[in-house]
């Protein structure tokens, strides 16, 4: 699935892609347009950055290349956001704190960042049904 | 901690005025009523944590900070 989910953002125009998040970021709700960029060439990092400022400026990250079996559940509540929409079109990624030292990095598999690639809506969702850390080590399976 | 059992429609009282009643039981999931005034924010925990990661994560990291990572996932 991660090489499916590289291909279709990576389609979507250069390596620069416009996101737009209806409800926010929680914690940041009132920005609502961000720039997806490639940070490395595999596809596995990314930054996601307030379309109008610096600031915020997130590093979102693969969560397939940081559990391969990753496979979170959706309620038909949370995906009723993005309308009448094929699954296919789904985008994951999840949001990393990477820290100096990299081995303290971790990433957030129990809120992925969804992304509707098509019409380039996103939202960030809460997995009611499945058990996934909010702070699973980056490296914690290496 | 306080640890206190419960059945089904069974409740708690917090204070004057907050009760929790376990509506439902299945599984491994339990269903909750809460009354509370509304002024009293309710969330799940899992919001305020990835709220709180958010705002830490919400600063670039140092570009050889990333420089590292990138060459590690290489």
């Amino acid at each position: 699935m991660d090489t499916k989910q590289e291909e279709s953002l990576s389609t979507s125009g250069s390596n620069r892609n416009i996101i737009r998040f209806d409800d926010g970021i929680l914690g940041f709700e009132e920005i609502k347009e961000y720039l997806l960029y490639h940070e490395d060439d595999n596809n596995i990092i990314w930054n996601l950055q307030n379309a109008e400022s610096d600031v915020p400026s997130f590093i979102v990250v693969d969560p397939y290349a940081v559990l391969s079996d990753y496979n979170p559940v959706f309620t038909q509540a949370d995906l009723s956001y993005f309308g009448e929409t094929d699954g296919e079109n789904f985008v994951l990624l999840a949001i990393a704190v990477i820290k100096p030292n990299l081995v303290d990095s971790v990433v957030n598999l129990k809120a992925p960042i969804v992304i509707d690639v098509n019409t380039g809506r996103a939202k960030q969702i809460i997995l009611e049904n499945s058990d996934y850390p909010i702070r699973q080590k980056l490296f914690g399976n290496k | 901690m306080l640890v206190i059992s419960r059945k089904v429609s069974e409740s708690i009282i917090i204070g004057d005025n907050i009760e929790i009643i376990i509506s439902e039981i299945s599984g491994d999931r339990a269903k909750i009523c809460i009354n509370a005034p509304k002024e009293i924010p309710i969330v799940r925990k899992e919001l305020l944590e990835t709220r709180s990661l958010n705002k830490e994560a919400s600063v670039a990291p140092q570009p050889q900070t990333l420089n590292k990572l990138k060459n590690l996932l290489k």
